[in-house]
């Protein structure tokens, strides 16, 4: 089993995140030599989200258009709102050595304005591995 | 129950735990909304137009008998419906690629997904 473990800091369960095209448009353009750089992230792990979200300007940097549309519910009520396809990595920007956590075709919701993370890791990913919180040592691994 | 090492506390709420009323209050379902009750995107974001669409045409696809089938819409304009969504994928793939369109699976009743900070006031 690969494992990744991080530090529980103050402002939660924060993980590096890489995102990039969807692998179906990301290897075909790799293999002529171009298509975009990914972009590097932090992410927060909530187990209160169903889906990943990435924020907006991450998504247009790399250019990937919305795909689906679903609602969700704000505290206004429900508002529709776009997901793109990509491909996400979580990984120990300290030592990229180790495994990476990667999804190479993930739906993600775009993430509300506002919100102070790029990335929202929901439990679409949280589901492919094993979450381990040891609370008095204040660290977090993933198994996968 | 062993009591020993407990607090006094939650020894007397273990006292009066009821598990069989608690267990009525966990919702069990995720949350789903009729066809009918789509909200409209009146927003500039890219897939307005295609979300509006579908609104309007839901119904007519659902009455064709496409339920659980996936269409794919561009602009105003209806590309295909298929059985699963890998093959109207592969469709976007291939005619779309860089390009917003709507794939999208047809639904009587919509899921609520939870996520993307939405439902809580962040703050910098």
């Amino acid at each position: 089993m690969a494992t990744l473990t991080f530090p529980i800091v103050p402002a939660g369960l924060i993980v590096d995140v890489a995102v990039n095209l969807e692998a179906a448009l990301l290897v075909p353009l790799r293999s002529r030599g171009s298509g975009p750089s990914l972009v590097q992230a932090r992410g927060l792990i909530d187990t209160g989200s169903d889906i990943t979200a990435v924020a907006l300007p991450i998504l247009q940097q790399l250019g990937i258009p919305a795909i689906h549309k679903t609602t969700t519910q704000s505290i206004g009520g429900s508002v529709p709102v776009n997901l793109y396809r990509v491909s996400l990595h979580l990984l120990d920007a300290q030592n990229v050595g180790r495994p990476w956590l990667s999804q190479p075709s993930l739906l993600v919701m775009e993430l509300a304005r506002g919100f102070p993370f790029d990335v929202l890791i929901g439990l679409d990913i949280l589901l492919t591995c094993k979450l381990l919180a040891d609370g008095p040592a204040r660290t977090f691994t993933l198994e996968f | 129950m062993e009591e020993k090492g407990l607090n006094p506390v939650e020894i007397l709420c273990r006292k009066a735990f009821d598990p069989s009323s608690a267990r009525l209050l966990l919702p069990v379902e995720r949350p789903t909304m009729h066809f009918t009750e789509l909200p409209e995107d009146t927003s500039e974001s890219p897939l307005a137009t295609e979300w509006n669409f579908y609104r309007r045409e839901v119904a007519r696809l659902l009455s064709e008998g496409h339920e659980g089938r996936w269409v794919l819409i561009e602009g105003g304009q209806i590309i295909g419906v298929w059985d699963t969504e890998n093959e109207a994928d592969r469709v976007r793939l291939q005619r779309f690629a860089m390009q917003p369109v709507l794939l999208k699976q047809i639904c009587v009743r919509e899921p609520i997904l939870r996520g993307g900070g939405y439902h809580r006031g962040w703050r910098r």
